[in-house]
């Protein structure tokens, strides 16, 4: 793929963390980097372990793939590879992945001058991962509370480890969490659609800027938080649906292993009105 | 030295009032004094207000005012118009649809006749709210994508309020106002229909929720970290690239092989929370109506995994009853037990 | 001095010490998998909370021999008419310290006359001792050798702690929508919640069929309310004897017998015998003592029938007691069936 028309000035060495000069070049639009190695490496590998996993497995079917954790009575020993060993070096490549492509897109960042911001982002999302197959595990002493990685059957974990719980609407930080996806998905559609309807305005109309963007949702709403200020919102949202999604899970099994409807017996007993 | 803040504005600059542009005049039109907030224009703008108040508006904003009264009082007047009870009892008080026996007539108001009134008014406001956010777009010459895309959220509202009830031949098959009744009738929908997560169109609608979310926080963090670059005025990099433009577009091309621009990358926030809404109302519509029992439909298209039956279980009961237990497995419903 | 930032961080700290200290939380035990691997059906053992709840009682200790018969050396005897006089005494003893240890023998019997039927509370105790040989001999698959004995119930208390009234509904107001009925005066989330799932599934003989059998409609309809009250009493159940859903099924299909554990046989058998219980002798013992009845934690009493419920017996077990043989040496307990009119085998009527 060649390279844009304005990319040749940018590609400068520089920026890197690790390495020097020894990785920093482009292989085709991809910059390479000593993390670009790594993450090629681990998510080679990792693919390949999959494969391989679903090759012991009873079928090919895509959506019924499933590489299973060990049972949980192998406690936080490494486990056969038949039995779930398999499923914990795939995590270990994971983790590896996505932590070698956040520090990967460190050094881009660094090289082309940005601010940290998506790495940073990105850096929730492995949290709410790792929180998920290594936080939670560890705290529940097994790495048999991880998920399955297949398609339906992580599925079938969801509803299970929810249905642990009796009924996970009523966990707390879950309520925060789902409150912040569909809250980011709404402010989403109104950036998305105000910047489409600032540049693609009525036939024979010129584009619109700033101050028709803000005029826009002054009249609708009331309030125009800004080109600026909505990615701060948008960036909050987004990070606040990860990280109270991976604190509903840690709270779930280490701190609370009954009905999550029952947990809200404190709300009963407040004393101004347990009485009424 | 001041340092560029990307995350707060730690100097607000507070410029003269924006009154608005001209528009045609409906209504009110525009109404409110700016006021300014410090504590705002430390993550936005500072200004608050003039908004614009026009015939729809008012229409919408009294709709759902009577709406929320609707809501409000029978829930307040259910605890004796006692304010304690009633913050007490809140999150589990509601507003219950109709029970079956009514099917789609008009029940009386203490069963389930209240909540149809709220529904309607609920449904005015927010239709007549659409009107308002494209005659807004519409009076700035502006496109008209926003309210699509609010439109795609209406589409889930109507499926799961009065579409899907009227196939269904049942009011009672809709949404409970209230906050733990509303999840419970989630939960319900969910056992009812043979675990929704084997409902395909219930996948793709999560595949675009959580999708709009890594969207927002990829580009929101692409932004604002091309904010030292005056990357945030999106709209003047579209006709006029500069190098927030550039150095975000790279930024992706260089970490996963190929990038957006400033425009088409708002293409991919507007489908993504759009298909949200538009998927997710029509896996609500096909339940129940077209599928019955998601597990079994997913069980049908091969796509339900095996798991293989754990031997060695706690407490494993007599013989008799493993018998009883696959003769029962064995048999269709109906039959006698 | 810029007050904001500090004030929004003891804010948030205090929140944060808030939600630590003020909601109970609890440490997970070992947990114990019932399913495949990939399923994630995984119960967590008790907590100290539930280990006092199911505290077995103290041994009776065994009474001076007296191999009179019991009809032969006291008065008015009805359901006891197979003991002797040293078991007879023992199995009072033991009842009086199960039932009404505070009240002591007054309880039931008039003082000076104990063959006395004037008080309520003995042709309440005669009921009670028929339903536990009943359940004993007619219920094996649920209470299995350990068996039952009135403090499976009762826990030293008249009126046992976990237990559900019924009532007719509350009659609504023609203008105002009617709410569900919760128990607004109640301080945990278990008494909390309405008890219609319980008259359905506990006390009707409502059949537990919520999901559909096959993939397309077939012109079967349960509605939102049945099946939300289905998951209610579910929910109360899991909650009761202090498992969760993975116990007995597989969520992804509730309904499949095939992918259920076999606890959900026992679960099965339980549901049969609760409501057997509640029709034939708790509804029969609110006609002979028709008092108003206000069981502990209740602000204010209740007046009609306290039925049982799941966690009646096993407050958060899933084995009373923790499996604990009670029944043992009360062989007078086990047996005979009063409701054995012809010959059936021990197993649960549908």
């Amino acid at each position: 793929m060649p390279m844009l028309s304005y990319e040749p000035k940018y590609r400068v060495s520089g920026g890197t963390l690790v390495g020097g000069d020894l990785f920093d070049f482009w292989i085709g639009p991809f910059y390479v980097g000593f993390f670009g190695v790594t993450s090629a490496f681990f998510a080679t590998l990792g693919t390949a372990l999959i494969i391989y996993g679903a090759a012991m497995g009873p079928t090919w079917a895509l959506f019924r793939i499933s590489i299973d954790p060990p049972p949980i009575s192998y406690g936080l020993h490494i486990a056969p590879l038949r039995e779930g060993g398999l499923w914990q070096i795939i995590t270990v490549c994971a983790i590896g992945a996505f932590v070698s492509w956040a520090l990967r897109q460190v050094e881009i960042c660094r090289k082309l001058g940005m601010g940290y911001h998506v790495p940073i982002a990105f850096s929730a999302a492995i949290f709410a991962y790792v929180s998920l197959v290594v936080i939670r595990p560890v705290l529940l002493g097994a790495w048999g509370y991880g998920f399955p990685y297949g398609i339906m059957s992580h599925l079938d974990w969801v509803s299970n480890v929810g249905y642990q719980y009796l009924h996970f609407h009523y966990n707390p930080a879950h309520m925060l969490a789902v409150t912040f996806f569909f809250t980011t998905t709404f402010a989403l559609g109104l950036h998305g659609g105000e910047i489409l309807a600032a540049a693609n305005p009525r036939r024979g109309e010129t584009v619109k800027y700033g101050e028709h963007e803000s005029v826009y949702f002054r009249d609708t709403i009331g309030y125009s938080i800004g080109e600026l200020g909505i990615h701060r919102l948008g960036l909050f949202l987004a990070i606040n649906a990860g990280v109270w999604s991976a604190i509903c899970m840690i709270i779930s099994g280490p701190f609370w292993t009954h009905g999550w409807p029952y947990w809200w017996n404190w709300w009963l007993s407040i004393p101004i009105w347990s009485h009424l | 030295m001041a340092k560029f803040h990307s995350l707060y504005t730690s100097i607000a600059v507070r410029g003269p009032d924006e009154p608005g542009i001209p528009v045609p005049t409906d209504g009110f039109g525009r109404v409110g004094g700016a006021w300014h907030s410090s504590w705002l224009g430390r993550i936005g703008e500072m200004q608050v207000l003039p908004t614009y108040l026009g015939a729809t508006g008012i229409a919408s904003l009294v709709c759902g005012f009577i709406a929320i009264e609707v809501i409000g009082l029978n829930m307040w007047a259910s605890v004796d118009w006692n304010p304690l009870r009633f913050i007490k009892m809140l999150p589990f008080l509601s507003l219950e649809p109709p029970p079956p026996k009514y099917g789609l007539s008009l029940p009386p108001l203490e069963d389930g006749g209240w909540w149809l009134v709220a529904g309607f008014f609920l449904t005015a406001a927010i239709l007549l709210w659409w009107v308002r956010m494209y005659r807004r777009a519409r009076a700035l010459k502006m496109g008209t994508h926003v309210p699509w895309c609010f439109a795609s959220a209406i589409w889930l509202y109507l499926v799961l309020g009065f579409i899907r009830p009227l196939l269904m031949g049942c009011w009672c098959e809709a949404v409970p106002f209230g906050v733990i009744s509303h999840l419970n009738w989630t939960a319900t929908f969910s056992v009812r229909y043979g675990n929704l997560f084997y409902d395909p169109f219930h996948m793709l609608s999560i595949v675009f929720l959580y999708g709009s979310t890594m969207l927002f926080a990829m580009h929101a963090g692409t932004i604002l970290g091309v904010a030292r670059f005056g990357g945030e005025r999106e709209t003047q990099d579209i006709v006029d690239r500069g190098t927030g433009q550039e150095r975000a577009a790279l930024f992706w091309r260089w970490t996963m092989g190929f990038n957006a621009t400033f425009e088409s990358i708002h293409r991919w926030l507007f489908w993504f929370a759009t298909l949200t809404t538009l998927c997710g109302g029509i896996g609500i519509l096909i339940t129940g109506t077209i599928v019955d029992n998601w597990y079994l439909w997913g069980v049908e298209h091969g796509i339900a995994p095996e798991y293989p039956q754990v031997g060695g279980l706690p407490d494993s009961p007599p013989p008799k009853v493993v018998l009883d237990m696959r003769q029962r497995a064995a048999t269709p419903p109906g039959a006698s037990r | 001095m810029r007050w904001g930032p500090i004030l929004l961080l003891a804010a948030a700290v205090g929140v944060v010490i808030f939600l630590v200290t003020v909601p109970q939380w609890s440490l997970p035990r070992a947990g114990t998998q019932l399913g495949s691997r990939a399923s994630s059906m995984i119960q967590f053992a008790g907590g100290p909370a539930d280990a006092r709840l199911n505290t077995p009682p103290p041994a009776i200790p065994a009474w001076a021999q007296d191999i009179r018969p019991a009809t032969g050396a006291f008065k008015n005897v009805q359901v006891l008419k197979d003991v002797n006089a040293g078991e007879f005494m023992r199995l009072q003893t033991a009842m009086t310290q199960w039932v009404s240890p505070k009240q002591g023998c007054g309880f039931c019997h008039v003082s000076g006359d104990y063959a006395s039927d004037a008080k309520p509370e003995k042709q309440a105790a005669r009921l009670m001792l028929n339903m536990t040989r009943h359940i004993n001999s007619a219920w094996p698959d649920h209470v299995g050798a350990e068996g039952v004995t009135c403090y499976s119930c009762h826990r030293g208390q008249p009126v046992p702690a976990q237990v559900w009234f019924w009532h007719p509904p509350i009659p609504g107001h023609p203008m105002i929508d009617r709410q569900e009925d919760y128990h607004e005066t109640a301080v945990t989330v278990r008494k909390f919640f309405p008890d219609e799932g319980f008259e359905e599934y506990l006390l009707e003989k409502t059949p537990g069929l919520g999901q559909s059998q096959t993939p397309l409609p077939t012109g079967q309809s349960v509605s939102q309310i049945e099946i939300k009250r289905l998951y209610e009493v579910m929910m109360q159940m899991s909650d009761g004897i202090g498992v969760n859903c993975g116990f007995c099924h597989n969520s992804r299909a509730f309904f499949d017998w095939r992918q259920s554990t076999p606890n959900r046989w026992v679960g099965y058998s339980g549901i049969q015998m609760t409501r057997n219980i509640n029709r034939d002798y708790l509804v029969p013992l609110a006609a002979i003592s028709p008092l108003t009845r206000q069981g502990p934690g209740d602000v204010t009493p209740k007046v009609g029938n306290a039925l049982a419920n799941c966690a009646t017996c096993h407050e958060g077990a899933p084995k009373p007691f923790g499996g604990a043989n009670l029944v043992g040496s009360f062989p007078e307990l086990k047996g005979p069936d009063p409701h054995v009119a012809v010959a059936a085998p021990a197993a649960p009527a549908s």
